[in-house]
Formats: structure tokens, sequence, C-alpha cells
């Protein structure tokens, strides 16, 4: 899909390691990402998969601009990518609205396009009347819907989900999956890291694996999730 | 979840009590100090507290936001300047109530004119420490225990408990040279004694603190993704 055009974000020989602990000579490392190379094409909808501890949440990090990497170079075009993250820095004394301006501004909306939207943001999220209470009396259900009805207000060119498909009750389950698939479907570029091949075999059209902080394979998505689940497969008869 | 039921009416019942307990027992109960001590130790006691208060605050600022560096990228300046504005604001009110107290007793002169200078230069210097110790201790993290025993111990070197001309001469100067009890001598010069600030001390006070905020400020921006990669868990 649009390989004639020009990345959005590329990653070259990117590798990331975190300083465990230091001795008195030298620090000692831990690895977690090495030589990794990832080109995102808008209209992307690339499945990050793998086993805990393989440095997917790292690579997020990376693409969100949390940390820079210590090796390789990303080149982001100046484009922009956030984390899809619900309730950021809410405040439990503070009403609904108030609390969508401050996520909001934390997520790098400007507070007139928040003012703007707010009406939506309300709609979506369902809370009606109690938007006007403070988040401290609000259920967990209430909460996520809110934190989510914010967050997919956020529109950078490469919106990152780190497994987040199933918030509040049943009913906002199913309408937030489907506007995610809808962002996932349409050109808006997405990466996903999932422990679910069937999340990612549904939502994505290429698949990235890291094993141990390396590219293990990366292409088609059935071909990789396929290979993927033979792979682990074969790791859990052994 | 309610932490409180009164909010921010403790702004102005905390400092209330503050100034009645003092008056209680160094004025009614004890008779100590000499003439007027109360005061002195009152002013000593709200100056000082905005100072100690900020700082060991803000020194946990980036720690007490750990979570939300790790999810977006945000500048980490933020934090410790929240803190400083806020009790900065909240310290207001207790200054002005300490105002109403003093004018009660000794009314008030032309010198007050200086109070808004004082307060400005007292925030410059609270600021500038405040996002030095933020900065730091993410970097050492034992350095919040460190920060938080020193700040004890330069309230017994702040002249909180007495006032500078209890000081013989010879020291008078080296005491005056810690920034703090500098302040709370100009606060007492200029709101009981009715005086003039030493205005020389306060400038270096306020350039010195301008320089360091600049300084820092600098380098939490170079390192700004350290941050996350220090308070990780």
């Amino acid at each position: 899909m649009n390989q004639g055009s020009s990345p959005l974000m590329s990653l070259q020989k990117v590798s990331v390691r975190y300083k465990k602990y230091r001795t008195l000579k030298r620090a000692q490392y831990h690895q977690v990402l090495t030589d990794l190379d990832l080109d995102i094409y808008p209209g992307d909808s690339i499945g990050v998969i793998g086993r805990n501890g393989a440095g997917k949440s790292t690579l997020l990090r990376l693409l969100a601009g949390v940390i820079d990497p210590d090796g390789g170079v990303i080149d982001r075009n100046q484009s922009t990518a956030a984390l899809l993250t619900l309730q950021l820095g809410f405040d439990q004394q503070l009403d609904g609205r108030t609390n969508i301006l401050l996520s909001g501004m934390l997520m790098g909306c400007r507070r007139e396009v928040l003012e703007e939207k707010m009406a939506d943001i309300i709609e979506f999220s369902g809370l009606g009347d109690a938007i006007r209470e403070p988040v401290k009396h609000y259920s967990a259900g209430m909460k996520a819907r809110l934190g989510f009805s914010i967050a997919l207000m956020i529109d950078p060119d490469i919106l990152l989900i780190d497994e987040v498909l199933g918030v509040g009750d049943e009913t906002f389950r199913e309408k937030s999956a489907a506007i995610l698939k809808a962002k996932m479907a349409s050109d808006h570029t997405v990466i996903l890291v999932s422990h679910n091949t069937h999340t990612v075999r549904n939502l994505c059209n290429k698949v990235l694996w890291i094993e141990d902080g390396k590219a293990r394979m990366a292409g088609e998505t059935h071909q990789v999730v396929d290979h993927y689940i033979e792979s682990m497969t074969k790791q859990e008869l052994n | 979840m309610q932490r409180n039921y009164l909010s921010y009416v403790w702004w102005f019942l905390e400092p209330v009590f503050l100034i009645t307990a003092f008056y209680l027992v160094f004025e009614v109960m004890l008779r100590r100090g000499g003439d007027g001590f109360i005061y002195d130790l009152l002013v000593g006691v709200i100056v000082w507290s905005w100072f100690g208060s900020t700082v060991t605050q803000a020194s946990t600022s980036i720690l007490r936001a750990t979570n939300l560096i790790q999810l977006i990228d945000v500048d980490k300046r933020l934090f410790p300047l929240v803190d400083v504005f806020v009790l900065s604001i909240k310290q207001l009110f207790v200054l002005i109530l300490l105002s109403l107290f003093v004018v009660f007793s000794h009314g008030i002169d032309w010198s007050w004119m200086w109070l808004p200078y004082l307060f400005l230069v007292q925030f410059l210097l609270i600021a500038s420490l405040s996002i030095l110790v933020a900065a730091a201790v993410p970097f050492i993290p034992d350095l919040h225990i460190i920060i938080a025993l020193m700040i004890r111990f330069l309230m017994f070197c702040s002249g909180v408990f007495f006032t500078a001309d209890s000081i013989s001469a010879e020291h008078r100067e080296l005491f005056l040279m810690n920034p703090v009890a500098n302040l709370i001598e100009q606060y007492r010069v200029v709101m009981l004694r009715m005086e003039t600030p030493d205005l020389t001390a306060l400038s270096i006070i306020a350039a010195l603190s301008i320089l360091l905020f600049i300084g820092v400020s600098q380098f939490m921006h170079q390192h700004s993704k350290a941050y996350p990669r220090l308070t990780m868990q």
C-alpha cells in the first residue's frame, strides 16, 4: 500500500539498552532492541507481535518520542506519533469537562480545538449530565469511557496503540472497537502492539514480529502470523 | 477518594491556626523573647514555610509524574513549575493574612511598598532551587532524602527563630550570605521595622536565581528524554 510515497517515519538500525545497575567499574546494560529497521508508510496498519519482554513497548516509546535510541537513526520527517492513552493526567477532583481539556492538552491538542470538539467528545462518551461531576464520583467504566472518548479525538500522523481494544461495558466496547477498526481501515496510519493474533489478522496489513529485541520476521500479515503461531506451538511442545 | 471537606478553605484556616497557636504560646503563656518577638517569629515561620514546603515538594515532582512521562513526550519542566505556582499562590494568601495581623498591631508604612518586590525575589529563588532539585533527584534517587535533611538543617540557620541582630557582628555577614536568612531578615525590615530593605542583597539574590533557573531549564530541555529512562521501573 502506498509504497511509492515516502515513509512517514523510518527507523534504521535502531538500538535501545537500559541501564540495569552500575558497579564501581562499569554500568550493566540490558539490551532491549537491536538493529531494528522499520519504515512506516502513510495508511499502514502495522501489527507488532512477540512475547512478553521482546521489546514491543520500548518500540512504541521510541516512536512516540518518549525516549531516544542509543544507536541508529529515527527519521521522523516532521510527522507526529502519539500513544493512545486512557485517562492521561486525569485529576480526580475536577469535573469531566475540565479533564477533557487537561488530558487533551497533555496529548498535544490545542485548547480551541478541544472546545470545538467538546460536544462530540461528551456525546461519544455517553456520560450526559455526569460530565459536570468530579471524576472521583465516576465508576471505573465511566472513567474508561471518558478516557477513550478523549483519546479518539487526538489525530496524530501515526497512532500508536498498546492493546486497549477492550474498555468499558459491552456496548461501549463494541462502539470503540468499531471506531478503531474504521480508523485502521481508512487511510489512518496505526501501529498496534498486541498478543492477540486474531486482532492483528483482522486489523493489520503488515506485521513485525520481534523476538529478543530483534526483528525475527516482517511483511505480509498472514504469512508472518502463521510463522509466529507455528513457532509458539513448537515452543510449547518442547 | 475525597481528601478533605473544606479543601480551599484550609488555605486560610491553616495559617490562622498557626498564628493563633504561636500567639497563645509565646505572647500569652510564655511571655518570652522580649516585646514583639512573636511578630519576628511569625514572619520567620511563614516566609520559611513557603520556601521549605515548595522545595521539598518539587524535589519529587518528576518522580510523581513517572507514569505520565512514560507515555508522552512532555516538557519535564512543567512538573516542578506546577508545584511552584500552586504553592506560591497559596502562600500569597498566607502572607496577606500575616500582613493583616501585623497591620492590626504595628500599623502600616510606605516601606510596605517593597513587599511585592520581596515576594517576587523570593519567588525567583524558590523557582530556581525547585527546578534544580527536581532536575537532579531522578539522577540520584537518594538525593531527595538528603534534600529533606538539608532543608531541615537550613531552617535552623536561616533565622526563623531568631533575628539577625541577635548574632554577633563578626558572624552576621556570613549568616546573611544565606539567601533564605537574608530574605527573612528583609521581610522583617520592611514589615516590622518599617525601613527600606537591602536592595543590593535582593538584586543579587534575584540575579543569581534567574541565572540558575536559566541554566537548569536549559539542562532539563536538553536531557528531557533521559528522564523517562531514569524513572522507569
